[in-house]
């Protein structure tokens, strides 16, 4: 709270009564300095003395705490524009008087609908129940807490369908990353092409010269994902078993394609290679 | 005796224009121990007819017969590792590999134990005239002339019988291509090697034994 406009205020509302410090300070039984403080900006008032001050001063608690004057208005209409002090504030300064906190009713507005639950929970433990949607008349009897959280199921429906998307676009980007696999393969072993006729030259065949190849790209392979998960576990922490577990399916599906390419690459004419002429 | 013959062999392949018939109704023999050479202008079909012999590729007709067996029912494979080895001219040795190491790759394909594998390997670099030094030397510190000699102690490094050099010599200069034509000579004359050479150079085929002569596909025997 801003001391300055809450002094200012003290002040106006004061001269506005014809009062002296003196006199107000009389009424609440403080000091006149506590009053030439306050409206200096100096200090505070106790909480306690908040609400004689303001039948002294003639305006509302709440404009008293706003340290302005404020419109009338209807009060069973009219919702408070904002939650003027944090809820926790409000019960922490008065669980340190030692009063009870009592409120016959209040509205919040979450800032992080994820929130919601430990909303609920919290409001459970204040002893808040919850009551079925279909008591007549919406007449309850007891403490009842009403729970509008369109924002909360707006929020769920928008990630449903952001997973439903990626649930279908999965296969796609599996399948791109086969492709992605075997394009890679394809250019990086090109250089290597000799290499793979001289082996067949020799005599070894097609499947054992794959295996010699896909065990090289194998151990590249690994080495990316384990470091790529790794990464990810230490970046995200609780969501780093998925990471991990995408990470092994991106690994294989590339290897599938790394393996679709090396195949094929095997299959090179070995004349046409290692002969000069052509 | 006859180790390897060819009977009615022919081979053609699409290229992106046209139909080309690279090898057409081949016919001939080879023995043992004899030199042979295979000479004939460049697209004449002399790497194709090599690659054929060698089971690389499968010819579209006719058989190609080793001992009496078709190559076609062979496991062409165990066939080049065991029987029969191809010597490019661009030498084609495993750059990262010394020499030892590059001839005894083929022992270690037909799973020989290491020690015997090393042993066999400077036996046959000292076959083919090489000092011991050059055993664990990579092929960027030799000479062509050493590079090709490897390449030949590899090509019989696994106990065949066919040596198949695709120009041997072409990027030898004259000393190191007549020591390369004298090794391959010796290895026919005195190890009983069946070699078969493609060559361009009139020295080199006047070395071998015998000549055929390839164009358009067909070939004649000259000599």
């Amino acid at each position: 709270m801003d001391n300055i406009k809450f002094g200012r205020f003290i002040r106006e509302s004061r001269q506005a009564k014809g009062m002296t410090q003196k006199q107000l300070a009389e009424k609440i039984h403080v000091s006149d300095k506590a009053v030439s403080k306050w409206e200096n900006g100096a200090g505070f008032p106790d909480i306690k003395i908040l609400e004689p001050l303001a039948a002294c001063l003639g305006v509302s608690l709440l404009e008293l705490m706003q340290g302005e004057k404020m419109g009338k208005w209807d009060e069973r209409f009219v919702v408070p524009p904002d939650v003027i002090v944090p809820f926790h504030a409000v019960r922490a300064s008065y669980a340190e008087e030692g009063i009870p906190f009592f409120a016959s009713s209040a509205s919040f507005v979450l800032s992080d609908a994820l929130c919601m639950n430990a909303f609920k929970q919290e409001m459970k433990d204040l002893g808040f129940r919850s009551a079925a949607p279909t008591v007549p008349n919406n007449s309850l009897n007891g403490v009842a807490l009403h729970v509008n959280d369109a924002a909360f199921i707006r929020t769920a429906e928008h990630l449903r369908q952001v997973i439903d998307t990626v649930r279908a676009f999965f296969p796609f980007l599996l399948l791109l990353i086969v492709g992605v696999g075997y394009l890679v393969t394809l250019l990086l072993l090109q250089s290597r092409k000799n290499e793979m006729a001289l082996l067949r030259s020799i005599g070894l065949n097609r499947r054992k010269c794959f295996r010699v190849f896909f065990v090289d790209q194998l151990t590249l392979v690994i080495t990316g994902v384990v470091a790529g998960s790794v990464l990810s576990v230490l970046i995200q922490g609780n969501y780093g078993g998925n990471s991990a577990l995408a990470g092994g399916l991106v690994g294989i599906c590339y290897l599938a394609g790394n393996s679709l390419a090396l195949w094929k690459l095997l299959g090179v004419s070995v004349m046409e290679a290692l002969s000069v002429e052509s | 005796m006859e180790i390897l013959r060819a009977e009615h062999v022919s081979y053609s392949y699409q290229s992106k224009y046209q139909k080309v018939e690279a090898v057409r109704d081949v016919s001939c023999a080879f023995e043992k121990g004899k030199f042979y050479a295979i000479v004939g202008e460049s697209g004449s079909g002399k790497s194709t007819f090599l690659s054929l012999l060698a089971g690389l590729d499968q010819p579209c007709g006719g058989t190609i017969y080793v001992e009496g067996e078709p190559l076609s029912d062979m496991d062409r494979d165990a066939y080049r590792l065991n029987r029969a080895a191809v010597v490019y001219q661009a030498f084609h040795l495993f750059p990262l590999l010394t020499a030892q190491e590059n001839v005894m790759l083929p022992l270690e394909f037909k799973k020989m134990h290491k020690k015997e594998a090393v042993r066999q390997a400077k036996r046959l670099l000292q076959r083919v005239g090489l000092e011991s030094r050059v055993c664990r030397q990579f092929p960027k510190m030799m000479s062509g002339g050493e590079q090709q000699r490897v390449a030949i102690a590899r090509a019989v490094a696994a106990g065949g019988e066919i040596i198949l050099a695709d120009e041997p010599t072409g990027n030898l200069d004259s000393g190191n291509e007549e020591n390369v034509v004298a090794l391959l000579k010796e290895l026919a004359h005195e190890d009983g090697y069946t070699v078969i050479v493609i060559t361009h150079n009139k020295r080199v085929a006047d070395e071998t034994d015998h000549v055929f002569r390839m164009k358009d596909g067909r070939m004649e025997q000259v000599r």
